[in-house]
């Protein structure tokens, strides 16, 4: 076989095999979607008649619209915070190598692999002693724990792709360490803080047990909400739910790529 | 305490599924407010009570019942918070940080809080015990509801041959078909003795050994429910033919036309639980609402707003014939079930719940 | 540039500096509760170490905690297989193809755990969508079993766990110059060579950060294998779970957590060493 049609058979099964992967990814939301405008009050698919009462419900019951936002403003905070403290350990230890900095990734990647239960029964008696247990603070420094590993992770492996001469190089020059950060290592991990940030997010967005422990009485968040629904009996309520968080997510997604594309254009010219 | 005081309260709940049963609700409600003297000199009056409970349609009915006639009567508000189980009492109370008043726990859950000694006992001076349930009754807590763990049916597998109780389930050879029970050691084991012919009075101390051999006579059709809606989602989509789970789980969808019907023969009647949590500042103010939830009329008002009923059996009178056959402790419903033995799992849970997951993976 | 004779910057001390913004976080908000948890698991029998015999006693204790294990591996393989070729494609795409690809691995993202796992239930059972389509189609007579054993758990959790897989091939994907292949090609490399000693070692950081994520998260995992598995598809944190909620046996929780942690740390040291020797660097240098 050739180098050419070998290539070619080659990129034609990848792409099948992508679509078919990507289908993979999204299967669940084809049956979430429909789900959510049925006309029964349980769940079946496909549903047996169609109608809107699921998402009126979900706009009088008002908790959660309140849920919906009380998650986002737990999620960005903790997206925040960890795309920051992630990034400077991976910096740290990528590039640190100096004693001890081996054993330390270790205790930052460890947060991950523990059921969340274990963290929430720890971190409880410390949060009630701040007296942050139970507050707005305390459960976005509770998913931040959870969170940083993601960051770590994706920007320690960003940092591994190129090698640290520029940056030496940069220093060399006379730039200072601030400098060579944002001009030079940035730009460079860009895309593995993004993709860090977007994992601590989600994984914010969708924790209930350490939500559970650390919110106040009043906080809501949306996973709660599900859980309290799902507890009891499954309404298409909670189908509803979500395709209006994937509505929202994608007129935002859109919208950011329209603002890059109008950005790119508009440096070009 | 870092909740208490607060301004913002949080909405509770909907409003929808309610309209339909205003009727009943209405009648509990009026009347309330003048009536009560209270000792107002003991303990200043809080803002609000914090009452952690399971949420959904639990606090939905709790709220219609008895959230907002006590707040109409003494102005204190109700707050729910979630409730996280077991391990946030023993979080708050280790830490000394209880920022709950009252609990609706799980009445398995109630016996091992007491023995941990993170209960107050209640106070019975406000409220007639006997009018309760002799069962529901505790030193330290009352039940809320009897519930009840029934067998259910997808109608189009036994349609027209409708089965009578557990040991029709345990019926491989005459009834085929997938069974689904729950993962749990805790209502499994009990349904597992019924099934295998155990009268259900002598159900306690459970024969752990009997338990399993009868869980393997039927282990090749069995599958596993986790959560209480998994249960009958299996049922309705007739994943599974025959099965376990709470009446509440399926009286929704069976009126809404899905393909289930349950029974209340041999029926397990389990419940929620309500306590107050020691230390809380706001201790008598707890008790008065336990006492206000154990009044006849509101307690109806409960049961028309979700199909559990009450554990005043002086609120029978109150509710409408057609909706007593949907209620575990309607008169005709009370004998066919039994209790189940909340003491026997808080001392012996740890033991039966590693055997049956001993057996779970052999 | 300014300063060019300034003082003479230490990367070591620097990095030192940024290091210890995190780690002190990590020490107060982690470290220390979960010093807390291990010391609990020393508590509470006669012994210091009663609660760790008890744990090696329970045979079913030891069963679970290896078949976590079974299973974070075989998702990890699983999800590393799959994503490799999909990342690899997906990075070469620019523009409008690359938005909407993203777009497309990040919509599990939305749609929580949960509500995905009841999605997969709706479509796997026995009378659900996709047997009705196969018996439809006259491929298969009796319903299959997708669930209530291993390949519920597997699907359900590979679906999870894949995007934190793809993201960071991509992202190391996209680092690597195309021009590198051609060269290989050019210079008379066959597909498969040129893979091999181009490719792939240029790819190892991702791969590495990809298989670290997702084996470790799905350690913790709890939902997805209790309501798609079967009797036998029990999850440590399952185990945790009934021991902190249910009996309230802290201290035999604590003692099951920490040999978790410590089972874990082993195979992340060896998993390292075994990284970096494989010449793609450790996960963490």
């Amino acid at each position: 076989m050739t180098w050419n049609t070998s290539g070619r058979l080659a990129r034609i099964f990848l792409v099948v095999f992508t679509v078919a992967v990507l289908i993979y990814l999204i299967m669940p939301t084809f049956v979430i979607v429909p789900m959510s405008f049925s006309s029964k009050s349980y769940l079946s698919f496909p549903p047996p008649g169609w109608s809107l009462q699921w998402y009126q419900t979900m706009m009088e019951r008002h908790d959660y619209p309140q849920a919906f936002w009380n998650s986002i403003k737990i999620g960005v905070p903790v997206a925040l915070l960890s795309t920051t403290l992630g990034t400077l350990a991976a910096l740290g230890v990528v590039r640190g190598r100096f004693f001890g900095s081996r054993p330390m990734s270790a205790v930052v990647i460890a947060p991950l692999m523990l059921p969340q239960i274990i963290l929430a029964i720890g971190l409880y008696p410390i949060m009630a002693k701040f007296g942050l247990a139970g507050s707005y603070p305390g459960v976005v420094i509770g998913h931040t724990v959870i969170c940083i590993p993601l960051v770590f992770i994706t920007v320690a492996a960003s940092l591994k792709n190129y090698h640290p001469a520029y940056e030496y190089a940069a220093m060399t020059l006379g730039a200072n360490w601030w400098q060579t950060f944002w001009h030079v290592t940035f730009p460079m991990i860009r895309v593995g803080v993004i993709v860090g940030g977007i994992l601590a997010f989600t994984f914010s967005f969708d924790e209930l047990i350490i939500a559970l422990f650390l919110t106040s009485p009043e906080t809501r968040t949306l996973p709660r909400l599900l859980w309290e629904d799902l507890r009891q009996y499954v309404t298409p309520i909670i189908a509803s739910a979500t395709t209006l968080v994937l509505c929202i997510s994608f007129i935002l997604f859109g919208a950011v790529a329209l603002l890059q594309r109008h950005l790119s254009k508009a440096t070009r010219s | 305490m870092t909740n208490r005081n607060r301004k913002k309260i949080a909405t509770t709940g909907g409003h929808s599924r309610r309209s339909i049963l205003k009727g009943a609700g209405g009648l509990a409600a009026v009347g309330a407010a003048s009536s009560f003297g209270f000792p107002a000199i003991a303990q200043s009056k809080p803002d609000q009570l914090v009452i952690a409970s399971g949420g959904g349609a639990l606090d939905e009915a709790y709220k219609a019942a008895y959230f907002d006639s006590f707040t109409e009567k003494t102005g204190i508000k109700i707050i729910t918070a979630p409730y996280a189980g077991l391990a946030k009492i023993k979080s708050m109370i280790e830490a000394d940080n209880v920022d709950l008043d009252v609990l609706n726990i799980d009445a398995a859950e109630a016996p091992v809080a007491g023995n941990n000694g993170w209960l107050d006992p209640i106070d019975w001076s406000l409220s007639d015990r006997a009018s309760v349930l002799p069962q529901a009754a505790k030193d330290d807590h009352v039940y809320a509801e009897v519930a009840a763990k029934v067998m259910a049916w997808n109608t189009d597998s036994f349609g027209d041959n409708p089965p009578e109780n557990w040991t029709s389930m345990w019926d491989v050879e005459g009834r085929p078909g997938m069974r689904s029970l729950w993962k749990q050691a805790f209502q499994t084991m009990e349904v597992a003795l019924m099934g295998d012919g155990v009268a259900k009075d002598a159900i306690y101390p459970i024969d752990v050994d009997r338990a399993l051999a009868a869980l393997d006579k039927i282990r090749g059709d069995l599958i596993w429910w986790e959560s209480g809606g998994q249960s009958a989602q299996y049922l309705i989509d007739g994943e599974s033919d025959i099965g376990s789970t709470w009446n509440g789980r399926v009286y929704q969808p069976q009126v809404d036309g899905a393909p289930v019907n349950y029974t209340f023969n041999d029926a397990l009647f389990v419940s929620g639980a309500w306590c107050i949590v020691k230390g809380t500042p706001n201790a008598m103010w707890s008790q008065e609402f336990i006492a206000h939830t154990l009044d006849p009329e509101r307690q109806a008002t409960y049961a028309m707003n979700i199909p559990y009923g009450p554990v005043v059996p002086a609120a029978l009178e109150y509710i409408p014939a057609d909706r007593l056959p949907l209620l575990p402790s309607s008169e005709e419903n009370i004998g066919k079930g039994v209790w189940s033995d909340f003491d026997f799992w808080a001392e012996h849970g740890d033991a039966v719940i590693n055997r049956f997951n001993e057996w779970l993976l052999s | 540039m300014q300063g060019t004779t300034g003082r003479i910057w230490s990367p070591a001390r620097g990095y030192f500096v940024i290091l210890s913004l995190p780690v002190l976080f990590l020490l107060v908000f982690f470290v220390w509760p979960m010093a807390g948890v291990v010391l609990r698991s020393f508590e509470g029998g006669e012994g210091i170490f009663s609660q760790y015999l008890t744990v090696f006693e329970r045979s079913s204790y030891i069963k679970v905690l290896l078949y976590t294990l079974q299973v974070a591996t075989t998702v990890t393989v699983l999800c590393l297989l799959i994503a490799y070729p999909v990342a690899a494609l997906v990075a070469r795409l620019q523009g409008k193809w690359l938005q909407i690809a993203f777009a497309l691995i990040l919509v599990p993202f939305w749609t929580s755990t949960v509500i995905r796992t009841y999605a997969w239930m709706v479509l796997f059972q026995r009378k659900g969508v996709i047997n009705g389509m196969l018996i439809d189609m006259g491929l298969i007579a009796e319903p299959l079993r997708f669930m209530h054993n291993n390949i519920g758990v597997h699907i359900g959790m590979v679906h999870i766990m894949l995007p934190f897989m793809l993201l960071p091939l991509i992202s190391a994907f996209r680092n690597i110059d195309p021009s590198y292949m051609r060269a290989a090609g050019v210079l008379g490399a066959n597909p498969i060579r040129a893979f091999w000693h181009v490719y792939l070692p240029l790819s190892m950081p991702g791969v590495s950060a990809g298989v670290a994520l997702v084996f470790i998260t799905s350690l913790g995992f709890f939902i997805t294998p209790a309501l798609l598995g079967g009797a036998h598809n029990m999850m440590v944190a399952v185990l945790i779970e009934q021991q902190v909620t249910i009996t309230v046996n802290w201290e035999l929780a604590s003692a099951l957590a920490s040999v978790l942690l410590l089972v874990t740390a082993a195979l992340y040291i060896v998993y390292d060493w075994v990284s970096r020797r494989a010449g793609g660097g450790g996960v963490l240098d």
